[in-house]
């Protein structure tokens, strides 16, 4: 079933079109904007079936890639659907943007209800749209893998806008399978990772840029002793294709890891000050209330306050109904759920990568615990 | 090219920086908020003009190209914009790097006075600022989605200036670009949340901004 992929230069959409072209004879049509251009898209998309070995025997030309100009060029999408014969829409654009209403609005809402149009005007046989796991917002019971009503309250306007856009798609008429991933990080096997610094990336790039000036005897972390909703990299692309082949349409799946094995953000952040930042002391605190006033080093309440929200997401103990992965597990599905040491992986290969954390190991080793003190703060 | 012998090669780089961003808020308040267009302001352009003619010492730094980005991308005739990424951000930044310019023991003496009334100046207009934007914009919600409209950009670009920064003044003035970004986020939290914008929706704006997102 010949494909649109709408979102093709993002993280998550390139990685749609690294399995896609992986797994299936199909062709997909990427419409692309702004600077993007052929080769910037196709880019990571060949590094990613590089690193799984099977780049050689995919064929390229399979990708059409297609520049658009300006907003008004939905003419020329109903062109290509007609030329290419597409039967779907992959729908992985969006704005992750947590506070810009104008930008979420038109992202996430206005873009999914013009593809919605397109998708109608040509009958298409499925439409296949990325949300998040965190649709449902706050909500003391497990998230189901149906609409969400909407009664809890949002970390996020990101994912009020989220929750909006799947019914959009589900009340449109159109038949549709909506994918909800929860944190996607980087690649089980190797921690390879292109996507921009969020969630646990974010604290890790926020000690990189900030707390490597030089060694600080303590550190104080934000990192309640709740379970942590990330998933591979390799784990998403698998279970989206995966998902697209044998979901039946009008399907929703969480697209998360099996909860036995998943790390607390207390375990992420004591894996890294011990490895990494080192320091003689480790606060850690439950929330950003629960931190001293009398911190005065301005970079570290710096970092705590710049990862603020997400803390605060990832203080909810967010629990998941798992139905459809269950199935497509039983269909063979490799999905390499999160633990810990996967996490590890993540955390080496990003360190590794990073000038600025390799000089300040270099140049702080004689000043590292051995194994740092650990206090609890506002803990009831 | 610089035209003194008493500054050398680094804080000539700086003051060609600090020229360049005060040269666009002045033809920038010239056009769109001549409210700003303090005499303090325009006295600090002229110290700088002084001494510095042209783009000699920018030219071929790691700077040149991000400190063009950052401007182009502040540079618009629309009102709303220049109050925001002009008078509310690049005038908070401002601060920040005449301030640790200015209290920093490395620096000599004709950079400490330019720093001592780039300062005061900025300060007049950040005085006037909060009821500009007021006036002209409003406040909570919808002054913060205006400064997630124009300045998301500048923002971005601000970004792309940190290595160069470190590069340039790290070593010798202790200043670098994260300390400065510190004291000018500190300066517009707290400018915002006086014009009533929700405290924890402008910082995950700041860092989804400057952290590269």
């Amino acid at each position: 079933m010949n494909a649109l992929l709408i979102g093709s230069s993002g993280y998550l959409g390139g990685l749609v079109a690294a399995g896609l072209l992986d797994s299936s004879d199909q062709i997909i049509v990427a419409p692309i904007r702004g600077a993007h251009t052929r080769e910037s898209v196709l880019a990571p998309i060949r590094e990613e079936l590089r690193c799984e070995g099977v780049d050689s025997s995919v064929d390229f030309d399979r990708i059409v890639t297609v520049p658009l100009t300006a907003d008004a060029d939905w003419s020329a999408l109903d062109e290509l659907v007609e030329r290419y014969a597409i039967e779907q829409i992959i729908h992985c654009a969006g704005s992750v943007d947590y506070f810009n209403s104008a930008l979420l609005h038109a992202a996430n809402i206005v873009l999914t209800g013009r593809l919605l149009e397109l998708a109608r005007r040509h009958a298409m046989k499925r439409f296949v749209f990325l949300s998040t796991a965190f649709s449902s917002g706050y909500i003391d019971r497990p998230v189901r893998e149906e609409l969400h009503p909407g009664e809890g309250s949002d970390p996020t306007e990101y994912t009020k806008t989220k929750r909006e856009a799947e019914a959009l798609v589900a009340n449109s008429g159109v038949p549709y399978l909506i994918l909800r991933p929860s944190v996607v990080i980087g690649d089980s096997r190797d921690g390879r990772y292109s996507g921009k610094p969020y969630g646990l990336y974010q604290f890790w790039t926020a000690f990189e840029r900030l707390l490597t000036d030089r060694y600080r005897e303590a550190m104080h972390v934000i990192s309640p002793r709740v379970q942590q909703q990330l998933i591979h990299q390799n784990a998403f692309k698998n279970g989206f294709v995966a998902a697209c082949r044998h979901l039946p349409v009008n399907s929703i799946v969480n697209l998360v890891s099996l909860p036995d094995g998943l790390p607390t953000a207390r375990g992420i952040a004591q894996q890294f000050c011990e490895r990494i930042a080192r320091p003689q002391q480790l606060f850690f605190y439950n929330k950003l209330s629960d931190v001293r006033a009398e911190i005065n080093d301005r970079r570290m309440r710096m970092l705590l306050e710049f990862t603020a929200v997400n803390s605060e997401i990832s203080a909810h103990a967010w629990r998941f109904e798992s139905t459809a992965l269950r199935r497509l597990r039983s269909l063979g599905l490799q999905f390499a759920d999160t633990t810990l040491e996967t996490v590890l992986t993540c955390q080496n290969r990003f360190v590794e990568k990073s000038p600025r954390i390799q000089a300040y190991l270099a140049k702080n080793e004689g000043l590292f615990a051995a194994q740092p003190g650990t206090v609890e703060v506002g803990v009831a | 090219m610089n035209e003194s012998a008493d500054l050398d090669r680094s804080e000539a780089l700086l003051w060609t920086i600090l020229a360049r961003f005060e040269s666009l808020a002045v033809a920038q308040y010239t056009a769109s908020a001549p409210a700003l267009l303090t005499p303090q302001k325009l006295a600090a352009v002229a110290l700088l003009r002084t001494r510095i003619s042209d783009d000699a010492y920018l030219a071929g730094s790691g700077l040149e190209a991000p400190i063009d980005a950052l401007l182009q991308s502040a540079t618009s005739s629309r009102e709303d914009h220049v109050l925001i990424a002009q008078g509310l951000f690049l005038e908070a930044i401002g601060e920040a790097i005449y301030r640790n310019f200015r209290d920093n023991e490395a620096t000599g003496e004709p950079t400490r006075a330019l720093c001592e009334r780039g300062f005061a100046a900025g300060a007049r207009a950040r005085e006037m600022i909060p009821g500009l934007l007021r006036a002209r914009i409003g406040d909570g919600d919808v002054l913060l989605q205006a400064i997630m409209t124009e300045a998301g950009p500048l923002l971005r670009s601000i970004d792309d200036l940190g290595e160069g920064i470190d590069a340039s003044f790290l070593d010798r003035y202790g200043v670098s670009f994260a300390d400065l970004m510190g004291d000018a986020a500190a300066e517009l939290i707290a400018m915002c949340a006086d014009l009533n914008v929700d405290r924890r929706k402008f910082v995950s704006f700041l860092t989804s901004a400057l952290m590269g997102l």
